[in-house]
Order: structure tokens, then C-alpha cells, then sequence
């Protein structure tokens, strides 16, 4: 067997930038939910105490031999209503059990008459100055409070991530896209009947929020070394909207974003939730390796590689089924076909569909890496 | 020819709907016949989505729409539906665990034009209230919503549950949304998977059918 030559930080970078890396880059999405259960801890002292969730994710990060990427915080409910995000917890809004995991709270908690405050005042200024109360019970001590925790949460993860393991995808930052920052707000319906019915009111308080969004994030990754910035999405695909309303209210805030931040050396993490199959050739409008393409299990992977290759990186997208419920001979055929279709020569991080359930199987989660770790290096 | 509000409606021109809607119904025009030009509109709506003209964003505008159409026309119809036009009954669930209830919705929606009855249950559900329901509504279909994995095991649980109490042979059992796949469906036992409500609505309808033919045949 062959020997691995590239640190976590030089593969992926070679992955990214579509050459040949040593092995195949790992950067499976592990959050809190996965460790809690692995170890039989609650999550809901965890949506409260966010360095114990770090904690955890890191003991579970070493437990299982690591792997090359990424450096994420947990996402915790005190972290989403910072960002404007309401959000429902085991052991507040939800019970305290071991079948509850934390999850958005969708509704139209946003109303029509905020997209002009959105449009003049920024969503930040918006969120810390009225929204945070509207989603959440907090006094703005609480608020205040909130944010020395996230502050120290992230510090911690800086150290445990980037400088002790040293992972490959430096994060900077995680932010939500605008689009589905508004649509989480407004609830699917009544943004859509926005988009429809109100569409300079939207597009005024798109322009605003993606003029924020890229001055905040470079601003945050010159001061932290991150040069990765994850933007999730699962609002704005061809499986919700025709390419009509794609081509206006997502595609140029989007191309904005990566442009911007390519300039500066940043690499935007798309994270596309769903189906995006007809989406998938809009990205070759991009710069050449400005970003990643991390799909979920949902968009053809095998037929979005055809179209971005030579173009763009590929994450890709073990099922949250699959790690449940497949059996371990079904995850390593699977991770053994991404590996061979998907760029033995570059251009492709191994990963999981969206985040790895808590319902994982260890037995599957050990075989997705030891399979992402040694089939190439073994091959001949 | 298609009416002007058969057209406004596919269109989505909800103001346009709305307002024609209002002006027929204060002039004493037949309120059945307001409605057959909307449901019209709604048939023309699903045609499109069939035929990917159009996506899940104008099936939500349009279900809505009508919605709206029908809390004007309802005071002055009274019941629309006799027993025997009803299809079928479905009970729908997003089972313990899990609070996303966007797919079900939309499902619960396009049954409903569709001529079913449906039971929706709601979010979180208890696997037990699911199984008595089935035992009360005797529905010919159980149909969950899922977007966490989480829910699985729920939802096998009602399954083997209905297999227990004799009653599985009697409906079919749909699961759908963006986390499920075919393993989901044979893990938990499910007859039907799917990840777009419309063909689960076809399902329904299909299955329906088949039932019809049996039974004019005699069989069960």
C-alpha cells in the first residue's frame, strides 16, 4: 500500500484547486447531534453550554482517527438566534429526550413591512436591534451574554480545530444565504408569494444583505486565517423555483459572493441542499476553482461532476440513509464508486449529504472513512 | 375555451382571482359554477407541474390561491362533497422527532382537490396516536412526512404495530420527503417512497382506481 505525502491543509487545497492530492480529501459534516448520541449525551445542556458540544465533537474527531476537514462550531440555538434564525431546542421548545434534536422554527416572523428596514438598516443592525427579541425570549443582557459565550465558542474552536489538529478546511465563517435567510423567516410560502407578488421589496433587501454579508466575511476571515467561508442553501433550487426566479433573486447575489470573496482569496462552500440538477451549469459562470459544490444526495452528482469538471470542486454526498440504515457493504461500494467517478485526480472531497445524522451507525461511519482513507492509496 | 377566471388562476393572478370571485358572487351567479372554474384552473395547474412547466413554487401559489377562492365561495355552496364523491381517506403524519411539515402540507393540499379526505395529524406525533387513528378513520392510506432520519424508527414502529393489530393489509403506507430513499421504504415496510407530492397524490389515485376495478370484478 501506498503512503500518504500531503498534510490535511495540502490535499484539500489540491482537491479544490482540481489537482491530483495523495488520497481523496475527508471532510465529513459532523455536528453535535452525531457525538451526543455516540456517547450518550443530552443535547439539550449542550444547546445551553456550546463548549461542552465543541468538547464533545472533538473527543468524537479524535476517537475516530480524524479526518482532513472542516472546523465547525456547533450549531446551537443561542448561535442561529444570534444570526436571526429562530430555532427550536430539546429541552425548551421541544422535550428532552433522546429522539429530539434541535431543528429551525420556519415561520413568518418576518413580516412584509421589514424588508425596507432589512433594505436600509442591514439585517445585522435589523436582528440585534428588534428581530432577536421577536424570535426569542432573551432581555438584552441575554443577548449580550450570548455573545461573549459565542465569542469564547469560537476562540476554543480555533484552537481545537485549526491549530492543535491542524484541519484542512480553515472555516472563517459560516453564514446563511440571504435568500434562505429571508425564506426561514417568512416561511417557504409567504417568501414565495413575496418573490411572486412584492419582488422589489425582496430584491431591496437582497442587495443590502449580500453588500453586508461580503464585507463582514472578509472582514472576519482577515482577522481569523480562515480562507473557507460555508454558505448553506436549500431554498432557491429547480425543485422549488423556475430558472426565472433562480436567474433574478439567486444567481447574481450568489455570483456577487464568490466573486468577491475569490478576490480575496476566499473559497465560498456552496452547500446545496436538494435537487439542483437543472441549476448545475449556472456555476460554470464562475471563476475557475473559486468554490466548492457540496451536494446532498438529492442532485445528480455523477452528471454535475460531467458538467463542472475542469471547472469546479466537488463535495460529495454519503446519504444521511445510507450511514442510518445501509449496511456497511453499501457505504464502502458507495464511497468506492464517488472515489473512482468523482476525481481520482482532484476535484472531489469525500463527504456526507448534508450533516451525519445522529442515527449514524458507527460501524458505517468507520467504514466510510477507512474506505475514504486507504481505496486509492491501495489501488495498484 | 377556458374562462377568465379558469385562466387568471393558472396564471396567479391571485388578485384578479379573488376580486372576479367577489363581483360573481355578489351579482347571485351560481356559486358551483365559480367553483368548477377554479377546481378547472387547479387541474390545469397540476397538468403543468406534470409536465415541468411548472415547479413546487406555483403549486404552493395556487393551492393557497384557491384556498382563499373557496373561504369566499364556501358560505354560499354549503357542502360540496357527498359521500360517494369522496376518493378515499388518507391520515397524514410527521412522526415523533420531527417538526417540518412543508411536504405534508402541500400533500394534504392536492389530496384534498383532489377528492380525498384527509386526517392530518400534525408534527411530532406519537406512534401510538397513529395506530389508534388508523384504528378509529380505518383510512385507506397512512402517509408520513420526513426530513430528519430520526424518524425511521417511528415510523417502522407504526408498521410493525399496524402488522400486530391486523390492520396493515387494509391501507397502504406512503413515506416521502427529502430524506427518504428506497432503503427507507424497505427498512420501515412502506408500500410507496417518494420525494414530490404529486406523485404521491398519484399513487393515491392509482391505487385507488385498482380498488374500484376489484371490487366491480367482486373481488375484496
Amino acid at each position: 500500500m501506498k503512503e500518504e505525502y500531503m498534510t490535511p491543509q495540502e490535499r484539500m487545497n489540491a482537491a479544490i484547486n482540481l489537482e491530483k492530492p495523495d488520497r481523496v480529501p475527508i471532510a465529513p459534516l459532523v455536528g453535535m447531534d452525531l457525538p451526543a448520541a455516540y456517547y450518550g449525551l443530552n443535547t439539550a445542556e449542550m444547546h445551553k453550554e456550546p463548549i461542552k458540544a465543541l468538547e464533545a465533537m472533538v473527543k468524537f474527531f479524535d476517537e475516530f482517527g480524524g479526518w482532513d476537514g472542516y472546523s465547525t462550531l456547533p450549531l446551537y440555538k443561542g448561535g442561529y438566534i444570534l444570526a436571526g434564525l429562530k430555532f427550536k431546542a430539546p429541552g425548551q421548545e421541544l422535550p428532552d429526550g433522546p429522539n429530539y434534536y434541535g431543528q429551525f422554527d420556519e415561520g413568518e416572523w418576518m413580516k412584509v413591512e421589514d424588508y425596507k428596514t432589512v433594505a436600509d438598516i442591514g439585517w445585522l443592525k435589523f436582528v440585534a436591534s428588534e428581530y432577536i427579541y421577536r424570535i426569542s425570549d432573551w432581555s438584552s443582557e441575554d443577548a449580550e451574554e450570548a455573545r461573549k459565550k459565542f465569542f469564547e465558542l469560537a476562540v476554543k474552536g480555533v484552537e481545537e480545530w485549526l491549530i492543535k489538529r491542524k484541519l484542512g478546511l480553515r472555516t472563517g465563517a459560516n453564514r446563511v444565504h440571504p435568500f434562505f435567510t429571508l425564506s426561514l423567516n417568512r416561511s417557504l410560502l409567504k417568501f414565495t408569494q413575496d418573490l411572486y407578488y412584492r419582488p422589489e421589496l425582496v430584491e431591496a433587501a437582497l442587495e443590502t444583505m449580500t453588500d453586508e454579508l461580503i464585507k463582514r466575511t472578509i472582514a472576519a476571515c482577515k482577522n481569523n486565517g480562515g480562507n473557507v467561508v460555508f454558505i448553506p442553501e436549500e431554498r432557491a433550487e429547480g425543485a422549488i423555483y423556475p430558472l426565472k426566479i433562480f436567474e433574478r433573486f439567486w444567481w447574481p447575489y450568489t455570483k456577487r459572493i464568490v466573486e468577491a470573496f475569490y478576490e480575496e482569496g476566499i473559497i465560498t462552500w456552496l452547500h446545496l441542499d436538494q435537487c439542483w440538477d437543472l441549476n448545475i451549469p449556472y456555476f460554470k459562470e464562475l471563476p475557475r476553482v473559486s468554490c466548492i459544490i457540496d451536494l446532498d444526495g438529492l442532485t445528480d452528482i455523477f452528471k454535475a461532476k460531467e458538467i463542472l469538471k475542469d471547472h469546479l470542486c466537488i463535495m460529495s454526498d454519503v446519504s444521511g440513509s445510507l450511514f442510518s440504515i445501509g449496511s456497511e457493504k453499501q457505504v464502502e461500494d458507495y464511497v468506492k464508486k464517488l472515489i473512482d467517478k468523482l476525481g481520482v485526480d482532484g476535484g472531489h472531497i469525500l463527504s456526507s449529504g448534508c450533516e451525519v445524522p445522529p442515527t449514524c451507525r458507527p460501524e458505517n461511519f468507520k467504514i466510510f472513512l477507512k474506505t475514504g482513507k486507504t481505496y486509492q492509496l491501495s489501488k495498484k | 375555451m377556458l374562462s377568465n377566471l379558469t385562466k387568471n388562476l393558472v396564471e396567479l393572478e391571485r388578485d384578479q382571482v379573488l376580486s372576479e370571485i367577489k363581483e360573481r358572487l355578489s351579482q347571485g351567479e351560481d356559486p358551483m359554477r365559480i367553483f368548477e372554474e377554479c377546481k378547472r384552473g387547479m387541474d390545469l395547474v397540476g397538468e403543468k407541474y406534470k409536465n415541468k412547466e411548472y415547479f413546487l413554487a406555483e403549486l404552493m401559489l395556487s393551492g393557497d390561491l384557491f384556498r382563499e377562492a373557496m373561504e369566499l365561495i364556501e358560505p354560499f355552496l354549503g357542502e360540496i362533497k357527498t359521500e360517494g364523491d369522496i376518493k378515499g381517506k388518507v391520515i397524514l403524519a410527521t412522526i415523533q422527532g420531527d417538526i417540518h411539515d412543508l411536504g405534508k402540507n402541500i400533500l394534504a393540499t392536492l389530496l384534498k382537490l383532489e377528492g380525498f379526505e384527509v386526517y392530518d395529524l400534525g408534527v411530532d406525533v406519537d406512534p401510538d396516536i397513529v395506530v389508534e387513528k388508523v384504528k378509529e378513520l380505518q383510512p385507506d392510506f397512512l402517509g408520513f412526512s420526513a426530513l430528519l432520519t430520526i424518524t425511521f424508527d417511528p415510523m417502522k414502529t407504526v408498521i410493525d404495530k399496524l402488522k400486530e393489530a391486523g390492520l396493515r393489509d387494509k391501507l397502504k403506507v406512503m413515506v416521502g420527503g427529502g430524506i427518504t430513499t428506497s432503503l427507507v421504504k424497505d427498512y420501515t415496510g412502506a408500500d410507496f417512497q417518494t420525494i414530490d407530492a404529486m406523485e404521491g397524490v398519484q399513487y393515491c389515485l392509482e391505487t385507488i382506481k385498482a380498488k374500484v376495478v376489484i371490487k366491480a370484478k367482486g373481488g375484496i
